[in-house]
């Protein structure tokens, strides 16, 4: 079997293990990059490379940043006490887009999922319960997907937080279960957190 | 809906065959044995559930030194109305197609056509160990709404992540981790509950046709009990809770709907222990009978998966798949069966005599992968 010339292995090795593509997909793209007018191919590079430069985390909430803190965390004009969690940045840019919410947001990067690997202590909850007395959080809407792992980081959460006088409610139902926040409607959506109720349990 | 065609491609020892069977009785596969005969009921099943009935996984179904298989089948619905479905394996996964277009789930075609399969392994049904009841019970309530696949699965998976929890404590209760075995508690009881009911439903739905055609069967008058058991005592999250401290100790769960059992007796004892092979395979049989009446005449809203009309609007009974069953029964069992066979399409597989009152509307010879009229 011929072999490809190395950098070109290299690519399409890269590729594949972006997620969602399989070897296929990978060579067809490594073969398209060399394909297309150079400049084209370099915009994507220069794009990957200024976006890990530049892009970090946010220090209070961990959304993606262009700085030490992040637009809605450095909005002077958001809601303080309420606090939006999400288990990751797509989510929330899916929950801006409703128009419904004014507060601000702390994202998770996952759910607990004894399976992968992930409990509390790999999810952001500590880093929220910091949070809490400094920023005088009221309310937190736990925003995590319909499904079971959700649910479960859900309830974890209303079991960390309540003690400590804090209201922790639970986006309505409605979205389909097992569904994933992001693709939800924006009218879904807007209702979802509208409807949200107090988590018991 | 009724199944009008079946296309195997690649499929276990088939390259290319298909076949045309009854729309209504029995289409009966003869053959020596090893030749395939199996092989065409299993198809079925996978174009019902996405599942073999034999457990298989999908690169055991696939032609030697073949990449895929394809399972093709046209099927008939009301006034001629046609759904082609397609299922192709390969050892990485299993893709649907409904009409050409891929499906996003494939879980979408489970439920077109519904299946109920007994083959010469269900004498473990009386014979083996719980878990084989269990996967009886939740096969049969698939058999009889597909709204039951997604139940199951939301049940496994609180189970497993519960499990590994416990597995990854290394015996120590602390804190940290009563709180998130609250959480894990609380998902595995909600959907265990759930699950639990549907079984236990079905167990008193099953107890009525199972008699009848065990006495059918058999020709004697033995009663025939069937009762769920359950591992645990009153509600599922508080005996989870109680159990909490032995699970954390021995790192497994010690209850819960993944160790509940199904009790059999036939006139009041034991049917794994008191009865006769002859008798065993006859309730066996029973069993798979009974699932497939319950799923033919509804009840389904007493096993609480909704209105029958969601998911059989034109009231087709499940295809009948009945492996090698004549070789498993004396002949007067044998020409019982034959005479009360149920209503739709039926699939008989059989490599010696057949009773002479059965009457097969279209019989096919299979021969090493080879399919004739
Ligand atoms: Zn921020």
């Amino acid at each position: 079997m011929a072999a490809y010339a190395e950098p070109v292995q290299q690519l399409i090795d890269e590729m594949s293990r972006l997620p969602g593509i399989g070897p296929k997909s990978a060579q067809r793209i490594a073969f398209h990059l060399l394909k297309v007018p150079r400049e084209e191919a370099l915009r994507l590079a220069r794009a990957v490379n200024e976006a890990i430069e530049r892009i970090t985390m946010c220090r209070t909430c961990f959304n993606v940043s262009e700085g030490d803190v992040c637009v809605v965390c450095s909005d002077s004009g958001r809601d303080r006490t309420v606090v939006c969690v999400v288990e990751d940045p797509k989510d929330l840019v899916a929950i801006e887009r409703t128009g419904e919410f004014r507060g601000t947001y702390h994202v998770l990067q996952g759910v607990i999922s004894p399976i992968d690997g992930i409990g509390p202590d790999q999810v952001r909850a500590r880093e929220l319960l910091a949070r809490l007395e400094p920023e005088g959080i009221a309310e937190v809407i736990v925003a995590t997907n319909p499904n079971l792992e959700g649910e479960a980081t859900a309830m974890y959460l209303a079991r960390l937080l309540r003690p400590l006088g804090v209201v922790v409610t639970r986006i309505a139902s409605g979205l389909p279960v097992g569904g994933d926040l992001e693709y939800a409607d924006e009218l879904t959506l807007g209702r979802a957190l509208v409807g949200r109720r107090e988590l018991s349990g | 809906m009724r199944l009008s065609r079946l296309v195997l491609d690649e499929f276990r020892n088939f390259s290319h065959e298909e076949l045309s069977p009854a729309r209504e009785g029995v289409t009966l596969l003869r053959g020596a044995n090893g030749q395939g005969k199996t092989n065409i009921l299993e198809a079925i099943s996978v174009v019902a559930t996405l599942e073999s009935f034999r457990g298989a996984d999908s690169s055991a179904m696939i032609r030697q030194f073949q990449p895929s298989a394809r399972i093709g089948a046209e099927l008939l619905g009301e006034r001629d109305h046609l759904v082609d479905i397609e299922v192709v394996l390969t050892s990485a996964r299993t893709r649907a197609f409904r009409n050409g277009n891929l499906l996003k789930r494939n879980g979408d075609i489970v439920g077109e056509i519904r299946a109920v399969a007994f083959f010469p392994d269900d004498l473990d049904l009386i014979k083996a160990g719980p878990a084989v009841r269990r996967r009886f019970l939740d096969d049969g309530l698939i058999a009889i709404s597909p709204r039951f696949g997604p139940i199951r699965s939301a049940f496994e998976r609180a189970a497993r992540q519960r499990a590994r929890l416990l597995k990854q404590v290394g015996g120590h209760l602390t804190n940290d981790l009563e709180l998130a075995l609250d959480v894990w508690d609380d998902r595995v009881a909600d959907t265990g509950s759930r699950l639990v009911a549907h079984r236990e439903n079905l167990c008193g739905l099953l107890i009525e046709p199972v008699n009848d055609i065990y006495q059918r069967l058999s020709g004697e008058s033995g009663t025939v009990s069937i009762s769920y058991t359950r591992s645990w005592e009153g509600e599922l999250l508080d005996a989870l809770v109680q159990s909490r401290r032995e699970d954390v100790r021995a790192g497994i769960p010690q209850l819960g709907p993944q160790r509940d059992d199904l009790a059999i007796c036939l006139a009041n004892r034991p049917a794994r222990s008191c009865s006769s092979q002859g008798e065993q395979r006859c309730l066996a049989l029973a069993l798979r009978l009974g699932i497939h009446r319950v799923a033919s005449e509804g009840g389904l809203d007493t096993v609480g998966l909704g209105p029958r009309s969601d998911f059989a609007p034109n009231g087709d009974p499940p295809i009948l798949l009945l492996d090698d069953v004549f070789s498993e029964l004396d002949p007067i069992r044998s020409a019982a069966l034959a005479e009360s066979l149920p209503a739709g399409q039926v699939f008989i597989s059989a490599a010696g005599e057949i009773p002479s009152s059965l009457k097969p509307a279209v019989a096919l010879t299979v021969s090493s992968g080879r399919i004739d009229r």
